[in-house]
């Protein structure tokens, strides 16, 4: 039905949010300084797909982020797992082979949100 | 035979007007066309047209000014050209006529249009002259095409252009020419309107027009009808004289016109008109009683007008009139006319014998001079009258003359004709022969200017390669000159140079000798250390060997003494009981006794000379002992010597004691202090042992840590590493028991950064910062310990008021005479603590009451060190200080100090933007990539960096003063990142307070409260201070340093320093 897609910026990563194939993904970096904008637009985009939608993927691939995304987006992560009855959201954590810093922090996202995480790699 | 004639009223009018030109109209035209430049010939030339262009004043004028020879040039010549062609007679002179023409057509200038037209006119005028008609009138027309639109100018060409074609018989053409310049003429001037009209009447004529003829004849007359008294013929612009017209002068056109008008009527064959025109004309010419010369052309024709009215009579009368004044005039050919018609005018009345006689007259005059003509004429006339008279042989005669001579006249026309012809011909090849000389003559006198103009070139040229060359070959000797003069030089110099070389050398070889003799000095000096020292040493095993030996000998003294006591009772016991059994042995015993007493007497006295020997020797050792403490006593002083004083520490440092009391004259502690360009290197050991051992390893310890400070670059920890080695080598070698060694602390100040690295084996250092006092430790391993010790090099940065304090075990080990209790490391703290605000004169003061106090009545425990200084720090210039800010300086030179050092990963300074943490975070990670920096840590410093450089773009204000800064550099565990801005106080405060918790906190809790911040869901608009701090400090584990430096009330700065350690990389321990 709809493809949301918004390019990249300089803080902000680039979103592609595919509501046929039921996809979220983010990829990028992530440090805008005023983080709450760029997840009010997110979380108007999950309300949206919220309605029709049963199941979500959301692929998150950052090169880094800053303590505003962190907060953001746990809070999103934590809103998708409070409404886990209307939808099931598991998250695809990606980090670069060998990075552990950015594996453990999808593992904190993972502590406390209690959202599924899967842990997978790329090579760069 | 001739009839009635035209009379040309343009000569009458000429003549009328009193004014006899040699030149044409045409002709003057041109002539006032001609401007010259140069002075003197505009000059003549302007009398020459003043004076009405006079064929005199022309002819003069050219002969002044010689268009030959090379006076003038350029237009002046062309002109003078021109003037000459013009001036030259056509039947006389055609080839100069020619010649001057070519040539004036040959200077001119292809650009010059006005003097174009000059040459122009000149070129119709001179063809016209020579007879080339169809040139002239080419002329014409390229003159009429060009010319701007002056009617003179164009009435000029016109009028030429008819007269041209006349010549050729081309009449029509001719007519229309003519026609076509009418109007011109009309608006000219009379005497043009007249010649125009003429001409056309002639044209007309021969044209066979004679209606034409006569029209124009009409105009013409109606004109001089109209003509009055007071005007002018001639046109103001060619500014002739002109005089008023009289009556007389107008009647005479009237005649003349009367008469031509007759003529023409006549030849209509209107013979009425004619014949009333013509009376008319003789009637106004008896009105007249002025003779003219055309006169007599009026007789003639009134007299054939009469003729022809059949007058006879009166007809006989003017002819008679007008051959009267022909003979006057001595006009020949005109007489003979006349005669012939008179005797026409005779026959034809009937009187052949008078027209016989009239002829015979005439033939009289004709024959003669050859005139066909006439003496034709004549034989016609008496041939007619001969048949009349029926003398018909006569006839026949005549009429044979008649027509001989008439074959004779034909003749001579196809003569003329070709001979004009031929004329022609040779003058067209005159004319290409003059243009081709012309051209040639033009082309060589070209070439000869331009001959001369090159060879002149040339000679210029030679001039001035001559004087080039001149110049090279003076330029040349001038560089020999020079070159000589440089060698001369050159070898002064080298002389010179020569001269000081071995003024140097043997300078340098002075101060060789000088060096290589305090060398001497030195090492003899040292030898007569070495040698005390042995000397020392020898005599303290002499000493020893004589200490043993006393012992023993009092031992054996004591020995003996108590056995002799012993010996003494048993024998006094054995007396008594001798006594008791056998007093008689007793006498006898008595006398053994006496005997025994005297021996102990004599043994007494051999005690007491040995006594006195002991006390002897005791004296002797004493003496012996003040010796050896008067040697090392000035062993002491040569170890104080090399040992500096407070003054000499405050001459390197800011200001400083050293407390130094050795426990037993010399000491086994030492102190060195060195410096090396900006460093300074301070050490306080303490060697095991302590007296005079402790102070011969205190002295191979001073000379050895001098000889590394020397020789080698190392760290601290380095230089230590080597001490061990090298201590290990000289004292251990040779050791039977235990092993000796040191404890250190050794320093190294970089005055201009304030960066103190330090490595200490056992000792440690105490640094006043500011209300606080730190304690600063080493390893835990002693020098000499173990063969091969690595050390550790740690740091520290100086503040400006700091007070570094460096010492040994000694002073803190002293312990109470009374209690027996230590002075403690702690009192020692608390004590620097208490004291460490004063000056250090004060301080040192203190120090020792302090140890004095504690130590009471016992004895020094152990050598004594205390060396406390507060170290100069240079100020960098280069850092714009805002604030007289101590704190705050020290903070600018440790940010100094780190830029300079050349392990920066980078440093960003100023104000932040968006892009320049974009940019930044990229060079981090590509330097931290290339540097083989593991994932995680890259990672992870991203991570850091983003959230320390964001946080300082939140609070960075517009002071330029103060610009925010955010660097990252090596150190010796791995990465340190840093940032520096203004914050307010408050918020000073809070910070304050949270990075010393966070700091203080151990790893879980640690975690803990980062896992609960975390997943709070409070956001505070400001972003997430909360969180952001505590990320910092997690994902560093703690290794979190910071500085609040107050640069106003309201103002601190902040600068935080975030260390990454390398080995601690893996996260979350």
């Amino acid at each position: 039905m709809k493809i949301y897609k918004s390019k990249a910026t300089e803080f902000t990563p680039e979103i592609e949010f595919d509501f046929v194939k039921h996809r979220l993904s983010l990829t990028g970096v992530c440090a805008p300084e005023n983080p709450v904008n760029f997840f009010d637009m997110l979380n108007g985009y999950i309300e949206e797909y919220k309605k029709d939608n049963k199941v979500l993927s959301i692929d998150i691939r950052f090169d880094y982020f800053n303590t505003g995304t962190s907060k953001c987006l746990l809070n999103l992560l934590k809103d998708l797992k409070h409404s886990g009855s209307q939808l099931d959201a598991e998250v695809n954590w990606y980090s670069d082979k060998g990075d552990d810093e950015m594996k453990e922090n999808g593992e904190i996202f993972e502590e406390l949100s209690k959202l599924k995480f899967n842990y997978l790699e790329y090579e760069e | 035979m001739r009839g009635i004639r035209y009379i040309s009223v343009v000569v009458c009018v000429l003549l009328t007007a009193k004014f006899r030109a040699q030149y044409f109209y045409e002709d003057r035209i041109l002539l006032d066309q001609l401007v010259f430049t140069g002075t003197q010939i505009k000059q003549d030339y302007s009398a020459v047209k003043a004076s009405g262009y006079t064929p005199a004043a022309i002819t003069n004028f050219l002969a002044t000014h010689n268009v030959t020879g090379d006076q003038y040039a350029g237009a002046d010549l062309m002109n003078l050209h021109i003037l000459s062609a013009i001036n030259s007679n056509p039947s006389l002179d055609a080839r100069q006529m020619l010649y001057h023409s070519r040539m004036a057509e040959a200077l001119l200038a292809n650009d010059d249009k006005v003097l174009a037209e000059d040459v122009l006119l000149m070129k119709m005028i001179v063809y016209r002259r020579l007879g080339f008609f169809e040139k002239s009138n080419a002329a014409a027309q390229q003159y009429i095409a060009q010319v701007r639109k002056d009617p003179l100018m164009l009435y000029q060409a016109y009028y030429t252009e008819a007269c041209n074609f006349e010549q050729l018989n081309r009449y029509n053409e001719a007519i229309s020419m003519l026609e076509t310049s009418m109007p011109y003429a009309a608006g000219l001037s009379t005497y043009d309107y007249f010649k125009c009209t003429e001409l056309l009447v002639l044209l007309a004529e021969k044209n066979e027009d004679n209606a034409l003829a006569l029209s124009y004849l009409l105009r013409q007359d109606s004109l001089i009808g109209r003509l009055g008294t007071t005007s002018g013929l001639y046109s103001s612009r060619m500014q002739y004289r002109q005089k008023p017209l009289t009556q007389a002068d107008v009647q005479l056109l009237k005649v003349l016109s009367a008469n031509n008008i007759g003529f023409m009527y006549q030849k209509l064959g209107d013979n009425n008109n004619a014949e009333r025109y013509l009376l008319r004309s003789i009637q106004l010419l008896d009105d007249r009683k002025k003779k003219s010369a055309l006169l007599a052309d009026i007789e003639t024709n009134t007299g054939l007008t009469y003729t022809h009215l059949k007058r006879y009579a009166e007809a006989e009368k003017h002819l008679n009139v007008a051959y009267g004044l022909y003979k006057k005039e001595g006009n020949k050919y005109q007489q003979c006319q006349i005669l012939n018609m008179l005797a026409k005018n005779s026959f034809l009345s009937y009187q052949p014998a008078i027209a016989t006689s009239y002829c015979e007259e005439s033939l009289r005059l004709s024959l003669p001079v050859n005139d066909l003509e006439n003496a034709s004429d004549s034989y016609f006339i008496l041939s007619e009258v001969c048949a009349y008279s029926s003398d018909f042989n006569k006839s026949q005669y005549y009429y044979k003359e008649y027509t001989r001579l008439r074959n004779l006249i034909e003749q001579k026309a196809i003569q003329n004709a070709s001979g004009q012809e031929s004329s022609a011909k040779k003058l067209s090849e005159m004319e290409a022969q003059i243009s081709t000389e012309i051209d040639n003559a033009e082309k060589r006198r070209l070439e000869i200017i331009r001959i001369k103009l090159e060879s002149a070139q040339r000679e210029q040229e030679l001039l001035l390669l001559k004087k080039d060359n001149e110049l090279k070959e003076q330029s040349l000797i001038n560089q020999r000159l020079e070159k000589v003069q440089a060698e001369k030089s050159l070898a002064l110099i080298r002389e010179q140079l020569e001269k000081q070389q071995l003024e140097q050398k043997y300078n340098a070889s002075q101060k060789e000798r000088e060096l290589r003799r305090v060398e001497n000095l030195n090492y003899q000096n040292q030898l007569k250390l070495l040698n005390s020292q042995k000397a020392l040493v020898t005599k303290e095993n002499v000493l020893k060997e004589q200490e043993l030996e006393n012992n023993r000998r009092v031992q054996f003294f004591l020995y003996a003494g108590i056995s002799l006591i012993s010996l003494f009772f048993i024998f006094a016991l054995y007396a008594f009981f001798r006594n008791r059994k056998q007093t008689r042995i007793i006498r006898g015993n008595m006398e053994e006794l006496e005997q025994l007493s005297s021996e102990l007497r004599e043994s007494n006295n051999r005690l007491e000379s040995s006594v006195v020997q002991l006390n002897d020797q005791k004296r002797i050792i004493q003496e012996k002992n003040e010796m050896i403490i008067d040697s090392i006593d000035y062993s002491s002083q040569i170890q104080r010597a090399l040992f500096m004083t407070d003054d000499q520490l405050s001459g390197i440092f800011a200001s400083a004691f050293i407390i130094n009391l050795p426990r037993d004259i010399v000491t086994g502690d030492f102190y060195a202090v060195k410096q090396k360009g900006d460093l300074t290197y301070v050490a306080v050991v303490d060697c095991t042992g302590h007296g005079v051992p402790g102070s011969l390893i205190s002295i191979i310890g001073y000379q050895e840590i001098s000889h590394l400070l020397d020789t080698l670059h190392l760290s601290p920890s380095g230089y230590l590493k080597e001490l061990n080695k090298s201590i290990n080598r000289l004292v251990n070698n040779n050791k039977d028991f235990g092993s000796d060694g040191m404890d250190v602390m050794l320093l190294e100040i970089n005055g201009s950064t304030g960066l103190v690295r330090f490595a200490g084996a056992r000792n440690y250092l105490i640094v006043q910062h500011g209300g606080s006092i730190v304690e600063y430790r080493g390893d835990r391993i002693s020098i000499g310990e173990r063969p091969e010790v690595d050390f550790t090099d740690r740091e520290l940065m100086l503040q400006a008021d700091d007070t570094l304090y460096l010492f040994t075990d000694g002073y803190q080990d002293q312990q109470n005479g009374q209690t027996g209790k230590r002075i403690g490391s702690r009192s020692f703290k608390e004590f620097i603590s208490q004291n460490s605000h004063r000056p250090l004169p004060e301080q040192k003061q203190a120090f020792l009451d302090f140890f004095h106090t504690s130590k009471g009545q016992a004895r020094q425990t152990d050598d004594v060190t205390l060396l406390a200084f507060k170290p100069h720090i240079k100020i960098n210039p280069n850092i714009n200080v805002m604030s007289e800010n101590q704190s705050f300086r020290k903070l600018m030179r440790h940010i100094s100090g780190i830029e300079k050092m050349p392990d920066n990963v980078v440093v960003v300074y100023g104000h932040m933007s968006q892009d320049v943490i974009v940019s930044t975070i990229r060079l981090v990670e590509r330097k931290l990539v290339l540097g083989r920096y593991s994932k995680s840590l890259i990672t992870r410093v991203k991570i850091l960096s983003t959230e320390m450089m964001q946080n300082v773009k939140k609070h960075q204000t517009l002071n330029q003063d103060l610009p925010p800064y955010f660097m990252i550099n090596f150190n010796p565990e791995g990465l340190a990142i840093r940032s520096g801005n203004l914050i307010g106080a408050d918020a000073a405060e809070s910070l304050r307070h949270r990075i010393d918790r966070y700091t203080h906190m151990a790893p879980e809790n640690l975690k803990e409260v980062y896992l609960d911040t975390f997943s709070s869901t409070s956001l505070s608009p400001e972003g997430n201070a909360g969180l952001g701090l505590l990320t910092i400090i997690y994902k560093s584990n703690g290794h979190v340093k910071y500085d609040m430096v107050q640069l106003s009330p309201k103002d601190y700065h902040y600068d935080l320093e975030v260390s990454l350690r390398i080995k601690e990389h893996t996260l979350y321990a």
